[in-house]
């Protein structure tokens, strides 16, 4: 495609130069991205990068490297031959879900579950000043909570800023591959939830190898009442729209249900505290559910959004 | 109708790049055959147009891209050997880029990831034309002990892998691995042989493709489900065991004579291991239709669309039944 070689980019420049002498600040307030290629997947800035390409080159020089490698290797090939038993010898109850069939994925009453998840915001990244935790509430059901502010630091880069999330851990198989969570036999995503009246977005994560599918995620967002009332929360997966980095895409489709990499919860954009009560997290087989994708797919014109 | 018209182009030079390679006598237009061939396939998979398109064939050509570096080099090796390209000079490299091509373990981990996201068709056109280049081109090599280890490993990973899978489309690629490791038996005999196991297969897979594609099944499960009617299910399902090779059907006639034929060449260990594997294999095929054979499900009318591919079904199946009691009475 043209839009991406150096000469749509230049010219694009060049307008930009035209419209906005150098003296004057132009409207555009980020700095502009002349690729698509992702360099890390944590999306880090370029001052950040040279401190972890030192980092690695320290670590690299040391020769006890080895032998953690093949330390490293010993286990991994456990690892693995454990994986190769579990999937010959293990229950296939997965394959045969039928309708009405609710299963949960988490059940937030014990520490082991809350440790399957992070809970994060922008000040860990000193990118804001919120904060968040992720605890067990008084009566046992996991709680996720803290403070939004939308307030950004003063540093010269962060326009915007107040995010709180609390994200289920990657999945790692042997040999740190990526491992997905096939949830394609189901057509709900179901939760017992009881918040504070304030709007959540549900993420599922669609992360796959490639760096172009890094920061695919699907959103939801999830309305609580408030009060002291337990919610029933039954959202079809084909309802959830595909974003990257935040940004809604043209072109949308179902999420794939069997390369599901990570769930997470996020509260953000409106100042002040927040607290979700968590019961457990699941899935439902509604084959009554028809629905294969909420969203009319209007045809574009040839050579736009990814046709 | 069925194919825009850059489909039928890029179909077109899959196929010529496939006919280029087989009626070549030098590695040279072997390897550029198969280049066509690879690059012609990635615009039919990019042609799908979902999110996962453009990685299916980002690892789809890694793969077959890595594999022709190899064919290439080996090929060019060789030649400053023997002088020349042709097909004669055989070279351990050589067929291990061609296994890499074939999808053969333990080289085959892209091929479910392939599949996983493609359309059922271009699965088909995987499962089988892309297959016909490699092996024909493996018929030149001698049996080694490289080639008992290949059809070990495929026939392994292909009875182990289709274990505990979901979705259909990576289950019938666990099964073509299972079948690639009979092929490249036959093929390390004869032409004659793998040939009649390959008509066989394509003749076999073609209507539960067609009617997977047809019927939207994208899960094992769904052939149990009350969506269908219970003579299309029976209809898949004895479609299904030819394919796993149960008798009376065609796809057991192929295997028994892929035994008969090659007990003599092979060592016993591959006989047992091959047969093992068919019958790991038959027990996941087994467990795509038990349940609509044994649950008791409301039975829903035949649709339209299913007398439809419910009259390719019934033609299909009397050419597994007929067939293979024809060619066993001769």
């Amino acid at each position: 495609m043209w839009k991406n070689t150096k000469l749509f980019h230049d010219t694009c420049r060049q307008c930009r130069r035209s419209l906005f002498p150098s003296n004057e600040r132009g409207i555009q307030s980020t700095s502009v991205s002349n690729r698509f290629w992702e360099s890390s997947p944590r999306g880090e800035y370029r001052d950040q990068k040279k401190f972890a390409k030192e980092y690695e080159k320290e670590q690299l020089k040391k020769l006890w490297g080895l032998k953690d490698g093949f330390r490293d290797l010993r286990d991994e090939v456990f690892k693995w031959t454990k994986e190769v038993k579990d999937h010959v010898t293990g229950d296939d109850s997965h394959l045969w879900v039928i309708h009405g069939d609710r299963d949960p994925v988490w059940t937030f009453n014990n520490k082991n579950t809350l440790s399957q998840f992070q809970a994060f915001s922008d000040s860990d990244h000193n990118e804001g000043f919120s904060k968040c935790e992720l605890v067990m509430s008084p009566t046992g059901k996991g709680l996720f909570q803290g403070f939004v502010n939308t307030r950004p630091p003063k540093d010269g880069r962060v326009k915007y800023a107040g995010y709180c999330i609390m994200k289920s851990n990657d999945i790692v198989k042997s040999f740190k591959r990526r491992a997905h969570m096939d949830w394609s036999n189901y057509t709900h995503l179901v939760m017992r939830v009881r918040g504070d009246g304030r709007s959540f977005v549900i993420n599922l994560s669609v992360a796959g190898f490639y760096d172009i599918t890094w920061n695919d995620v699907y959103h939801y967002v999830l309305f609580t009442r408030g009060g002291p009332y337990w919610q029933f929360v039954k959202i079809p997966f084909s309802k959830f729209v595909m974003a990257s980095k935040g940004r809604t895409q043209d072109f949308q489709e179902r999420v794939p249900l069997t390369q599901i990499s990570s769930f997470g919860i996020a509260a953000a954009k409106v100042d002040g505290p927040f607290s979700l009560e968590i019961d457990y997290v699941g899935l439902e087989c509604d084959e009554s559910f028809a629905e294969e994708f909420a969203y009319e797919m209007y045809r574009v014109p040839k050579y736009i959004a990814n046709v | 109708m069925f194919f825009k018209n850059y489909q039928l182009t890029f179909m077109t030079t899959t196929f010529l790049g496939t006919l280029m390679a087989v009626s070549s006598n030098s590695w040279i237009l072997c390897w550029i055959g198969l280049e066509i061939n690879l690059m012609s396939f990635i615009p039919l998979i990019l042609s799908d147009l979902n999110f996962k398109s453009t990685e299916t064939a980002i690892k789809y050509f890694l793969t077959q891209a890595v594999a022709s570096v190899i064919l290439i080099t080996a090929a060019s090796f060789t030649a400053l050997q023997m002088k020349n390209y042709y097909l004669e000079s055989m070279n351990f490299f050589l067929f291990l880029a061609l296994s890499i091509k074939a999808g053969l373990a333990p080289f085959h981990i892209w091929f479910p990831q392939v599949t996983e996201f493609i359309s059922w068709f271009k699965c088909f056109i995987i499962f089988t034309w892309q297959k016909i280049a490699p092996f024909m081109l493996i018929i030149n090599f001698n049996i080694s002990v490289f080639t008992y280890f290949i059809i070990i490993m495929s026939a392994t990973a292909g009875a182990v892998g289709g274990l505990n899978q979901m979705s259909s489309k990576i289950l019938l690629t666990y099964s073509s691995i299972s079948h690639s490791a009979w092929m490249l038996m036959l093929a390390s005999l004869s032409l004659k042989f793998w040939t009649f196991y390959f008509l066989i297969y394509f003749f076999v897979l073609s209507p539960i493709i067609f009617a997977m594609n047809f019927l939207n099944f994208k899960k094992i499960k769904e052939i149990n489900s009350s969506k269908i009617n219970l003579k299309t299910k029976l209809m898949l399902s004895t479609l299904i065991m030819s394919l796993g090779g149960l008798p009376p059907f065609l796809g057991f006639l192929s295997k028994l004579i892929a035994l008969t034929v090659a007990v003599k060449t092979f060592p016993m260990v591959i006989m047992i291991t091959l047969v093992a594997s068919s019958l790991v294999s038959l027990y996941f095929y087994t467990k795509m239709f038990f349940n609509s054979l044994t649950a008791s499900l409301p039975e829903k009318k035949i649709s339209s669309s299913e007398k439809k591919i419910n009259k390719f079904i019934i033609f299909s199946l009397a050419g597994n039944l007929i067939l293979s009691n024809l060619v066993l009475l001769i």
